[in-house]
Parts: C-alpha cells; structure tokens; sequence
C-alpha cells in the first residue's frame, strides 16, 4: 500500500519526510520552521490559509498555532514510529485537519486546545498494517468553542489497533461531536476508548461520542469503552456503542440487485469507511484515500 | 406466448413454520398478474422465495424460470437473468452511493445479457433518463441508498432500480404501502412505462387502489399459503366491496 505521505503529495505545498521544500513564510503571513526533527507552524491572527499545508511524516514533533481569527486547514501523514502534535486555536480562529495513517508500528498523540468561539475539525483514516496506537486530547479552555472528530481505523488479520479520545469541556456553552468507527477481521483485534469530561461550571455542554464497529468474522475483536464524567447539570450529552456484524438485509437487498455476495460485503465495508473518509474536504484527497482504503477493505474480507 | 415463470407445488417454511403450502402459478410474456390475500397469507413470502431470499428454506415444489430450474440458483444468479424484486422495505445502506450500487447491478446484469459494459457517460446517461421514469430527483442518486430518503422516494428508487435493470419479471411487494396518492401514481405511471410485450410483473398488493393504475390481466388470492381463487381484474373490485370473508368462508 501507499504510505501515508505519498497518498497526500499533491501539486500543492508539500513538506515531505524530512524535506525543506515548503518551509518559511507564506503568502498568508504563516511560517513554518523546521529545528531537529521539530515543526512549527504558526498562522498570525486574522491569515487565512486557503490551501491545506500538506505535512509528510518524519517530523516528531509538532507545533501549530493558529492565531486569532485565522483560518487554516492541514494533512498529516502518520507514519511508522513516535508522533506527538500539539495545537492552539486562538480565539474565533479554525483548525481543520485531515490525517492518513500508515505503518507498521505507529503511536502518535495529540492535544488541541481551542480558545473562545475557536473551532477544530479532525478526520482520521487509519491504514497501517500491523499496530496503532492513536490518542487525541481535545481542551474546549474557551466559551462557544467547538470540537468535531471523526475517524476510522481497520485492523486486519494479525493487527492491533487502539484508538483513544479525551474531550474536556472546562468552560460553558462548548460543543463537541466525537464519532469513532473500527472494523476487524480474522484475528484484528481493535480498541476504543473515549472520554468526555464535562467540569462543574460547563453549562450549556453539548457533547456527543459515537462508536460503531464492525467485527468480521468470529475471531476479531473490538472493545469499545466510552464513557462521560459529567459534573455540570445544565448539559446535553449522549453517547453509544455498537458492535455487530454486516447487515444480512443490506447484502440480500444488493445481491437481488444482481451483485454477487463479495461485491455486496466490499461495498457495505466501502461504505462504513466512506462516512468518514467522504467528510474530508479535498475532495480529491477523499478519493484517493478511499482508493488506498479498498485495497485494505479487500484484505479484510479475504481474512473474514 | 412464451411463458416466464411455472411454479408448481411450492412448500416453504421459515424456522420449520410452513407459510407456503403448495403454490400453482404461472406468468407468461407481456401479463400483469396481482396477488391479493389479508394479512399474513404468504404473499411477501412467496416474493421472497422467488428472489432466492436465505431466510425460507424450499421443502418440496419446483419454480422454472425461462426454462430454468430457478431454485438452483442463488439470489444474484436469479437478478442477473432478469427476476427483479421491488422491496416492501426498502434497506438502507449508509455510505454507499446509489450510483457506485447501480453502476456494479447494470454491469451484472449486462454481462448476464452479453452486452458491452456501459461507459462512465453512457452510465450518468442512463441514470437521468431512467431517473425521470419516476420522476427522482436527481440529487438523490447522488445519495447513499434508501438513506434519509422519505417512504415514497424510497418507493419511487425502487422503480428508478426496476427501470436501470430492464427485469424480465417484476416482483412488487406492497409498493403501493405507505404511499400518498400522487406518489402512487407516480411508481404506477413508472410501472406502465417499463411494461413491454417480452416482460411481466406481479404486483402484490393489499388494495384495488393500486390496480386502478397498474391495470391486471389476472388476480389471484392467496389464502394460508395457497391461491384459492384466480379472476380477471373484476376480482379485485368484487374483493374491494365485499373483503375476503365470502370466499374464506367458501374455503372453509
């Protein structure tokens, strides 16, 4: 399969693995700095990055700060070995990010923490082969800000996948919508556990943590464990889970159609992964995602 | 008149529960046939067995299809030559596209038929004009299928579906539930256009209402898993009148 950071090399800003190429200041008064394996990136307030600062893997470290009222938007590769990322958005400024992950052995943890009215939107697809250990935290430190996670991670035959997201809401009137998928086959074993901390003066939280899994098969695995600390009494929160199999009706519905049981299964799989790949914003990003996606897909049903 | 289907003697049981008990029936080139009954006598299940559904099992009886033992074949092998089932109730598939399912079931079916596969153009083409059939919006098969879609879109995309694969015989379980009167005339409307002189559709339905569109050649009652009486399309208005208790009385 693709690594991570070739799946995101387009004809735009590119800072592959280890490269220089994109580093200095940028149309938009951004400037990302490279130091010992260490990235920074900061968007002065009010810079609006049209483009996504497309980042390889072979950086660490990272750090971006996205000042007051700016606006950028970011890929990552996370690839093999040790990531740790930590994001501050300014007051009213947005984060969005799309990450691939690809590997072998990958840990990666991140921590965002958004100001007031801030905002953050990440969306995860998780590829490797073999085992990823994922942890998100996400600080809503200011009023109205907003907290939005979605992401999908495959284990196949023989891997291990764990996903982990933490979500504090410490000041009132702050949103956060959390929904992780997981899909396992043959024996693929795979985690999720996710935690929203609502403090005693979040008034007004609206938090939502979604987990739906799929298991393939009758040796794979999924654990799923999310939970709410909730302290505040004015709140809107939900949370749930699902582990089940794929849909009997769904795939007797497409074969009536006339595709045969394979075809009928790949695309339910193609489906599940597609909710979350298709909420990545470069379009053309998705697609090739989604391309890289069904070669796993195929290898998830050949270990069913 | 060439004949489509023969069925003879048809026993299925769900969880060893018999629901059909030795069905006679048989559809030829170019008719409409309507299957009535109340509740719980058979009728969906004798859609599902004909569309090779897993969750009935055969105990005795034989269906040929186009000459073909249709109980030898699977559920995509019988879609593929033209059996066509619109659903009672439609699934919903999240994340798949109506065009991505639609582009894999004309394939199928094309290379059942020994035609080209079609190109992407000739595709979208096809998908716009079979989507007017019933009047569907446009944006919808732009959507993951029957997702979020409204009891009567998801009535009209089963005939949009009917209208892509060209079926030889169509089976319509109940598509007139749950559907306002212009959305019924709508998937009527869709239905009569399909029709040709090579192919043929049973509609199993609870109401004449549906027939005053989708005109019948034959009616037949299925009663506790047998048909107990055949008509012309007067049946359907004398059922209409007078319900089911005279002729169940008869039976008795």
């Amino acid at each position: 399969m693709e690594r991570a950071s070739e799946l995101m090399k387009t004809a735009g800003t590119v800072i592959a693995a280890g490269g220089e190429s994109g580093l200095g200041r940028r149309a938009s008064g951004a400037e990302i700095r490279a130091t010992d394996g260490m990235l920074t990136v900061t968007v002065p307030a009010g810079a609006v990055e049209a483009e996504p600062i497309v980042i390889g893997a072979g950086y660490g470290r990272v750090e971006v700060t996205i000042g007051e009222g700016a606006s950028a938007a970011f890929c990552f590769a996370t690839e093999e070995g040790e990531t740790h990322r930590r994001f501050a958005v300014g007051a009213n400024g947005s984060l969005r990010i799309a990450e691939v992950v690809t590997g072998r052995a990958v840990r990666a943890a991140s921590e965002t923490r958004l100001a007031d009215g801030a905002r953050a939107e990440l969306v995860t697809v998780e590829l490797g082969e073999g085992e990823a250990a994922l942890a998100y935290d996400t600080l809503l430190e200011g009023r109205s800000a907003e907290a939005v996670q979605a992401a999908i991670f495959m284990a196949g035959d023989g891997e291990r996948k764990s996903v982990k997201v933490r979500v504090e809401h410490r000041v009132s009137d702050c949103r956060s919508d959390v929904s992780v998928k997981g899909v396992a086959s043959g024996t693929g074993f795979g985690s999720f556990d996710g935690m929203v901390y609502v403090a005693q003066d979040a008034q007004h939280t609206e938090a939502y943590q979604q987990s739906r899994n799929l298991v393939l098969g009758g040796r794979a695995r999924i654990l799923t464990s999310p939970q709410l600390e909730i302290y505040a009494d004015d709140v809107k929160c939900s949370h749930g889970a699902t582990v089940g199999q794929m849909s009997d009706e769904a795939i007797y519905y497409m074969r009536q159609r006339g595709l045969s049981e394979a075809e009928a299964k790949g695309l339910q799989l193609t489906g599940f992964v597609n909710e979350v790949v298709s909420r990545i914003a470069d379009g053309a990003l998705a697609g090739r995602i989604l391309e890289a996606a069904s070669e796993k897909i195929v290898r998830l049903q050949q270990a069913e | 008149m060439k004949n489509i289907l023969t069925v003879k003697g048809l026993h299925a049981t769900i969880d060893g529960k018999e629901i059909l008990r030795g069905i006679d029936f048989s559809v030829n080139a170019g008719e409409v046939h309507a299957i009535m009954g109340p509740n719980g006598s058979g009728k969906s299940t004798f859609a599902s067995v004909i569309a090779g559904s897993p969750r009935f099992e055969v105990t005795s009886g034989e269906v040929i299809y186009n000459g073909k033992n249709l109980l030898e074949m699977n559920i995509e092998e019988r879609a593929r030559a033209g059996i066509f089932l619109g659903f009672q109730y439609p699934v919903e598939i999240p994340g798949v596209s109506m065009a991505n399912f639609m582009k894999l079931a004309v394939a199928r079916r094309r290379e059942y038929l020994g035609q080209p596969p079609l190109s992407s153009g000739e595709f979208l083409k096809l998908m716009r004009e079979k989507g007017k059939v019933v009047e569907l919006d446009s944006k919808l098969t732009g959507r993951a299928v029957n997702e979020g879609f409204s009891g009567g879109e998801k009535k009209k995309n089963e005939i949009f579906q009917m209208a892509m694969l060209e079926p030889e015989l169509a089976i319509l379980d109940e598509t007139d539930s749950g559907l306002d009167i212009d959305a019924l005339r709508i998937v009527a409307t869709g239905v009569n256009k399909l029709r040709t002189p090579d192919n043929a559709t049973v509609v199993i339905t609870h109401y004449q209402r549906l027939l005053d569109y989708i005109v019948p050649d034959f009616v037949h009652v299925l009663y506790k898993g047998q048909i107990i009486l055949s008509g012309t399309k007067e049946l359907a208005l004398k059922l209409e009148r007078e319900g089911y208790d005279w002729l169940i009385n008869q039976y008795k």
